[in-house]
């Protein structure tokens, strides 16, 4: 296990390298640099940006301090926020990415398995037409669909719920709403083929021969099983919701990650963009590395021993 | 005066299809003797495995036994409530299947799949319980079960696994024991060791066994009687002996000329039966095997053939043995050459 985790934690830093790296030439090869705009700088003050972001050393030893910075978690100042870095704009907006990402992946577990399990053991009763007809629309309709119907509906219409920001609980109703809608929908029908295809397992009628009861034969013979699937999908779902959707948080103008990752694209702000997308590739990197650490739990036939 | 631990009388079992019904089991009679071994073969899709879910009371939808009594130590199972079933199953009545690979649960261990029926259906602590799943293991010869309690199924050989199977459904010590096609997806030296087993089990635990098989060659040291099923009904029943030297129904004799011979190695002919079984949505008016049957007569495409009772406890369903019926020359399959 101890040298599994080991193994695993090397091919980690190595993929993290992999990202920055590729991330890093696809900003360089993309022309057009953070300093030009339609209003033309005077050659001197470009020139003495460039100085002051090392923007004329050679490639290689740009590369390079960038993947110290990578390594010593300092992402570097942004180019058009004067004064403010890469690293701070994460500790300002991940908070808030979290928290919703968060209730986005509560609602979906909490909400969209047991769905998928009601769905299955009803299948083809109403509910699960119900279910299948809601998970169709989750999968089918956007999430900025999703997002502006609602303040339409729930915001302008009834001034019910608020629709910026992220200060009551009220406010997270539709942002969870928005955020979470495909992934539950998913995961809902993810489950329900999971569990429909484990319930005609040969163990699952041995487990009926015992003379177990209909409830512990679906508990503890068919969920375990069918769950494992589900859990794959579940990783980096969670680091997508935690990390942010830019459109969810631009739609109920929340100032997370995301935020930040769009306007970078928009203004050529470059060590934001770089930054963002590294923070999001470790952090789903993470993600599937716990759930491989669960799944071993889950599933004895699955090694981390050697 | 033997009794009788199961009687089946006149049982139907249908599919309900959105193509149609499937009439699996179209009304089959037979019993079973306490201590007895009766063996149940036909080709596949004969019914035969349908005909024991049914006993088990373990159909699916859309199946359900839509005629017919199951009697089980004098009670009608087909009576029963889910509940009552519960404690039947796996306790009094107990069945091992085709697939040992995929018959045990994967996340969970070997120990663990069989105290879940001791603990469900005695009064033991679960220590007693996980004292009596090492015993199983040890009676079904599984080397240091102590240690292969804990393993998980896919730390076992096919052949464990059927033997971990066996263990579980012994577990409970039950009158009865059902298994379907033990060991077809085994391979041949691993049969005849759970054959052995079983044959072993018997003498030892005194459970009344059913095995079911495609194959009338397994059948021939562990059963002392045999039916065989065609179409959802039972074409012949006997001893063993009856059915391997003195056959009656045409059917069974294509099934013993199709029986792979050890004693005359790879230079053997096969004969399959030749046709395909009916079709169960739609079946024949007269004899199911008609279509395939060389003696076929004109009235075994009117009418089903009712039993006839060459000597006791030896019948089969076939217009040949009416008093009308012509004298055949018939090609019975029997081989006498023994050992
Ligand atoms: N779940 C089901 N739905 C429809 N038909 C079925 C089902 N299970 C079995 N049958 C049909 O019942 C007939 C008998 O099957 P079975 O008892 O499994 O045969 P076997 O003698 O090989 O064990 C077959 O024609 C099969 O197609
Ligand atoms: S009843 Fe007729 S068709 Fe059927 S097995 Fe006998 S001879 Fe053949
Ligand atoms: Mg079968």
């Amino acid at each position: 296990m101890g040298k599994y985790i080991i193994r695993r934690l090397i091919s980690m830093i190595i993929t993290l390298v992999f990202v920055a790296s590729i991330t890093f030439f696809l900003m360089h090869a993309v022309p057009g640099g953070p300093f030009q705009s339609e209003k033309a700088l005077p050659e001197a003050v470009i020139q003495a940006l460039n100085e002051k972001y090392h923007l004329d050393d050679p490639l290689w030893k740009q590369y390079l301090d960038y993947m110290k910075g990578v390594f010593t978690f300092q992402l570097g100042p942004s180019f058009k926020r004067v004064g403010t870095t890469v690293n701070d704009l994460i500790i300002a907006g991940f908070p808030y990415s979290a928290k919703l990402g968060f209730f986005a992946t509560l609602a979906i577990v909490a909400l969209g398995i047991p769905a998928g399990i009601i769905s299955a053991l009803k299948s083809n009763k109403w509910q699960d037409y119900l279910v299948t007809i809601l998970a169709t629309v989750g999968v089918a309709v956007p999430s900025f669909v999703i997002g502006a119907l609602f303040i339409y509906v729930f915001s302008s219409k009834l001034g019910w719920l608020p629709s910026f920001g992220l200060t009551s609980w009220k406010h997270y109703i539709g942002p969870v709403i928005a955020l979470s809608g495909f992934s539950l929908a998913f995961v809902a029908r993810l489950t329900r083929s999971s569990v429909l295809e484990v319930m005609q397992q040969d163990y699952i009628r041995t487990a009926r021969a015992k003379g177990l009861p209909e409830i512990v034969v679906i508990v503890k013979h068919a969920l375990k099983n069918a769950l494992i699937p589900v859990v794959t999908y579940l990783g980096p779902m969670i680091a997508a919701m935690m990390t942010g959707s830019f459109i969810v948080e631009k739609i109920f103008a929340i100032p997370g990650m995301g935020k930040y990752f769009v306007e970078s694209v928009s203004s050529r702000d470059y060590t934001v963009l770089m930054g963002t997308t590294i923070f999001y590739a470790a952090f789903s990197i993470t993600m599937i590395f716990v759930v491989d650490i669960a799944y071993g739990f889950i599933d004895p036939r699955i090694k981390l021993g050697d | 005066m033997t009794e009788k631990i199961l009687e089946v009388k006149n049982m139907k079992t249908s599919f309900y299809t959105h193509v149609g019904e499937v009439q699996a089991v179209r009304g089959v009679s037979f019993h079973l003797d306490k201590g007895e071994a009766l063996g149940i073969v036909g080709e596949s899709g004969s019914g035969k495995s349908v005909t024991s879910m049914s006993v088990m009371r373990l159909l699916q939808y859309p199946g359900t036994i839509k005629e017919g009594e199951v009697f089980f130590k004098g009670e009608d199972l087909v009576k029963k409530s889910k509940a009552e079933m519960m404690s039947v199953r796996g306790n009094q009545i107990a069945m091992i299947f085709q697939d040992p690979m995929t018959s045990l649960n994967p996340v969970y261990t070997i120990g663990n799949q069989i105290m879940e029926a001791v603990i469900r259906h005695q009064k033991v602590s679960k220590a007693e319980a996980r004292e009596r799943a090492i015993d199983m293991l040890k009676l079904v010869g599984i080397p240091s079960p102590e240690t292969r309690v804990d393993n998980y199924p896919h730390e076992f050989s096919g052949g464990m696994r059927q033997r971990a199977m066996i263990a579980i459904a012994l577990s409970c010590q039950p009158d009865l024991l059902i298994a379907d096609e033990p060991t077809t997806a085994l391979d041949v030296t691993i049969q005849a060791q759970i054959l052995e087993l079983l044959k072993d089990l018997k003498k030892k635990v005194n459970t009344s066994i059913i095995l079911i098989t495609h194959d009338l060659g397994v059948v021939a040291d562990v059963c002392s009687r045999i039916i065989v099923m065609y179409g959802g009904l039972i074409m012949e029943e006997g001893r063993a002996e009856d059915i391997f030297y003195e056959p009656l129904h045409p059917y069974t004799m294509g099934l013993l000329k199709s029986i792979p011979r050890l004693d005359l190695g790879h230079k053997q002919r096969l004969v399959p039966i030749p046709g395909s079984p009916p079709d169960l949505i739609k079946p024949p008016k007269g004899c199911p095997f008609a279509a395939r049957c060389p003696y076929a007569m004109k009235i075994c495409l009117e009418h089903q053939p009712g039993y006839y009772e060459r000597k006791p406890g030896h019948k089969a369903a076939c217009w040949l043995y009416h008093q009308d019926a012509p004298t055949w020359e018939l090609d019975t399959g029997v081989r006498r050459v023994k050992g």
